[in-house]
């Protein structure tokens, strides 16, 4: 019988482990991103003594003062220490605390999103918490805050409620704890508030080839200015004609669009060589603009340059890129070569 | 097989089929910056002198035997003098020159050509006596270089380490010995300069 039972254990994790590999290999799996204020980066919380409405308009929710170094740290755990309690400094007004998060996951990746207010309010009179509603321009109900150290939760989980809980622009998740009518010794206290995103990763194709003229491997920039010490500009890449570019881009992916970026393995010595690159034949420029769309760019050193954002998929036309080097007061035994490396992203 | 394997092996997998999901391709490219190698000089005659117009006339008595003969033009007219040289050799290549080398297509018996880099280089036995072959050396200012009948085609230096769109100044004389036993003659020859790396 122990035994029998080892087997089905087993069975089970190997079930598992075989469900992970479809599911990856796919492309598609689904993780949970945190957010809370052990992060004050991208997340901060403030609070204000003095409401203007309840519920709140749009316009008034907006005030307070930043937490300090204290709050953050005690509103960063559910541990019964709480954030400083904007208690009103007069009777009957509405002050809050409102947390501010900044979601870095790609709203159309979401499946749900989680937010959690941890604390209390003593008033005699209520609290309720909210939920900014960027769509509408609006506070959302969500519910009464807790009378003793408790937990008000809520889980979006439609797109509609995403769309409009999360502002596509500049980010922001935002939850409000208001009290209503509260007096001198009345307090919203907030222990720990938390938001948890659920999305799905997709993982995207970035494979591609790298074409050359017909006979080229490498790329070879030789100067014909032999008498003495060559200044040249221009040179092109051997091979390459004003209809051949060097650099032929195949975008191998089904679907989706790729970004081309090049760099050096080294910095070239740009006192004697400049290195090139443009989408077009007659791109080269003295001084490179930086775009390879109409200009050039100089790609030189170890950091990566943006040569094309926009490479389509599989079956559509490659992308094209002309090099050329400058070569400034140098002699054969100045030559030297470098390692250009492509990526894709 | 233990209870706790697949335990243990289950991170270790997910890691592996993990690692394929990469943000980037990647491939590389070698780039050289060329410049060829171009080994090239010029040469420069002092007029009315010129590589078609270039003289040894032996003067005054004329019986075959003159030292120290002036390369002229072929009218006698005057090119090299004490301050001015023959040749003006021009490195026009991008490398340094290490050896300059000349030789002749003949030099008829009973005369001697001798090279110098200085006016004064003139002597009458050469310190370098072009023998079998000889790349080792090359006349200067005070001393000079010789061919005469036997070796006159073979290429020996008369300038090591020329910099590049620099210039070395030659100076060219020749001995006559009986030349043709003191009777009226001429004869042509080609001089030719090689550059090496």
């Amino acid at each position: 019988m122990k035994t029998h039972i080892f087997l089905i254990n087993n069975f089970f994790r190997v079930a598992v482990v075989c469900i992970l590999f479809l599911f990856v290999t796919s492309g598609i799996f689904a993780d949970v991103a945190y957010y809370n204020f052990s992060n004050t980066t991208d997340n901060k919380a403030y609070k204000q003594t003095v409401g203007g409405s309840s519920p709140p308009t749009w316009s008034n929710g907006w005030a307070g003062t930043e937490a300090n170094a204290t709050d953050y740290s005690n509103l960063n755990s559910d541990n019964g220490l709480y954030g400083d309690t904007p208690n009103p400094t007069g009777s009957n007004q509405e002050p809050y605390w409102r947390f501010n998060f900044t979601i870095h996951e790609d709203i159309n990746t979401i499946n749900w999103i989680y937010m959690k207010f941890n604390g209390l309010e003593n008033a005699g009179e209520s609290g309720s918490c909210y939920v900014a509603n960027f769509t509408a321009k609006g506070w959302g109900l969500i519910g009464s805050i807790p009378t003793s150290d408790n937990n008000l939760i809520k889980n979006f989980t439609t797109a509609s409620e995403i769309n409009r809980t999360l502002d596509n622009v500049s980010r922001q998740f935002v939850i409000m704890c208001q009290g209503v009518n509260f007096d001198g010794n009345d307090y919203v206290k907030a222990d720990f508030v938390e938001v948890r995103v659920a999305y799905t990763i997709i993982s995207a194709c970035y494979t591609f080839a790298i074409g050359y003229p017909a006979g080229q491997t490498f790329a070879t920039f030789e100067t014909t200015d032999t008498s003495g010490a060559s200044n040249q500009t221009e040179i092109n890449a051997t091979g390459q004609t004003q209809t051949i570019p060097f650099y032929t881009y195949d975008n191998q992916c089904a679907s989706g669009t790729q970004t081309w970026s090049m760099k050096m393995d080294g910095n070239l010595n740009t006192s004697k060589f400049r290195h090139k690159v443009s989408q077009n034949y007659n791109g080269w420029q003295a001084s490179c603009s930086g775009d390879t769309t109409t200009g050039c760019a100089n790609v030189e050193t170890t950091t990566d340059v943006v040569i094309n954002n926009s490479i389509s998929n599989i079956g559509t036309s490659d992308a094209k890129v002309w090099a050329w080097a400058d070569h400034i007061d140098v002699f054969p035994s100045d030559a030297t070569n470098k390692t250009l490396t492509s990526t894709s992203s | 097989m233990k209870k706790g394997t697949i335990g243990i092996l289950l991170p270790a997998i997910l890691a592996l089929i993990l690692l394929p999901l990469v943000a980037s391709d990647t491939t590389t490219t070698t780039i050289t910056f060329k410049i060829p190698v171009t080994v090239s000089h010029s040469i420069a005659y002092t007029a009315p002198c010129s590589s078609l117009n270039f003289a040894f006339i032996e003067t005054g008595t004329i019986d075959g035997t003159q030292n120290q003969i002036n390369v002229t033009g072929s009218d006698g007219s005057a090119c090299q003098t004490q301050a001015n040289y023959i040749m003006r050799v021009t490195n026009g290549g991008n490398v340094v020159i290490g050896g300059l080398a000349v030789n002749f297509s003949a030099i008829s018996s009973g005369v001697t050509v001798k090279v110098s880099k200085g006016t004064n280089g003139w002597e009458s036995t050469c310190t370098l006596v072009t023998g079998a072959g000889n790349y080792t050396g090359a006349p200067q200012t005070t001393f000079c270089r010789s061919w005469n009948t036997t070796y006159a085609t073979t290429l020996a230096n008369v300038s090591v380490s020329l910099a590049v769109s620099g210039t070395a100044d030659f100076w060219l004389w020749s001995d006559f010995n009986n030349f043709n036993s003191g009777l009226a003659t001429e004869t042509n020859a080609t001089l030719t300069t090689e550059a090496k790396q």
